[in-house]
C-alpha cells in the first residue's frame, strides 16, 4: 500500500505531530501510515482524508488498484 | 496533566505513605510494608514516566491497541505450547519440576513472549 499523506500534509503545512493530534492518534501511527506499513481502520482513513480535505481513494493507493485491460468497464447508454 | 496520571501519582504516594507508616508501626513483620512500598513506587513511577513521555497526547490509539492485543494472543499461543511441552516432558520423565518451578516457568512463558511480540510488532508497524 502507498499513501499520499505526506504530499497532502505538505500542502496544508501540517507536521506529523499536528496531523496526529487532529485525528487523535500517536505520531508513530502517522509515520507508519505514511510509510505504507500500517493498514488503518476505515474510521482513521476517513478522519485523515477529511482533515486533509481529500478522499480515501485519493489518499491510499493499493497495489491492485491499477485496473488491467480485462477489468475495464465500458459504460454504454 | 491527564487525570489518569494524577490518579496514578496520588495512589502511589498514598501507598508509599501507608507502607512507611505500616513499617514504622509494626515490629518484625515487613511483608506488608514492602508490598505497599513496592506497589506505591510502581504507581508513582508509571504516572511520572507516562506523563513525561506522552504529556497530554494520547497514550494509546487503534494501532497500539491492535498490536497490544495481537502480542498477547501470540504470547498466549506460545505459552500454551510451552506449558504443553512441559507437561509432556514431565509425563515422559524427561525432567521433573516442582509446583513452584512449574508456576514460575508458566508465568515466564506467558509474560516474556508478550513483551517480545509487542516490541517486535511495534517496530514492524502493524500485525500483518
Amino acid at each position: 500500500m502507498q499513501t499520499k499523506i505526506k504530499e497532502c500534509r505538505a500542502r496544508y503545512s501540517l507536521t506529523q505531530d499536528e496531523l496526529a493530534k487532529k485525528v487523535g492518534v500517536r505520531r508513530e501511527t502517522i509515520v507508519f501510515l505514511e510509510q505504507g506499513k500500517y493498514n488503518p481502520s476505515l474510521k482513521l482513513a476517513h478522519d485523515v482524508a477529511k482533515t486533509l480535505h481529500t478522499t480515501i481513494d485519493e489518499l491510499f493507493i493499493f497495489d491492485d488498484d491499477e485496473p488491467g485491460p480485462e477489468s475495464r468497464v465500458v459504460l454504454v447508454d | 496533566m491527564k487525570p489518569r496520571n494524577i490518579y496514578r501519582i496520588v495512589i502511589g504516594l498514598l501507598f508509599i505513605l501507608t507502607g512507611a507508616v505500616a513499617g514504622l508501626s509494626s515490629s518484625g513483620n515487613i511483608v506488608l510494608p514492602v508490598i505497599l512500598l513496592a506497589a506505591g513506587a510502581a504507581f508513582l513511577t508509571t504516572g511520572l514516566i507516562r506523563h513525561n513521555r506522552y504529556g497530554d497526547d494520547p497514550e494509546s490509539d487503534e494501532r497500539s491497541k491492535k498490536i497490544g492485543a495481537y502480542g498477547l494472543s501470540y504470547a498466549w499461543m506460545t505459552g500454551a505450547v510451552g506449558i504443553t511441552l512441559l507437561f509432556w516432558g514431565e509425563y515422559a520423565g524427561i525432567g521433573h519440576l516442582g509446583g513452584t518451578e512449574a508456576l514460575e516457568l508458566s508465568v515466564l512463558l506467558l509474560v516474556i513472549p508478550a513483551v517480545v511480540f509487542q516490541a517486535y510488532l511495534f517496530r514492524k508497524g502493524d500485525v500483518e
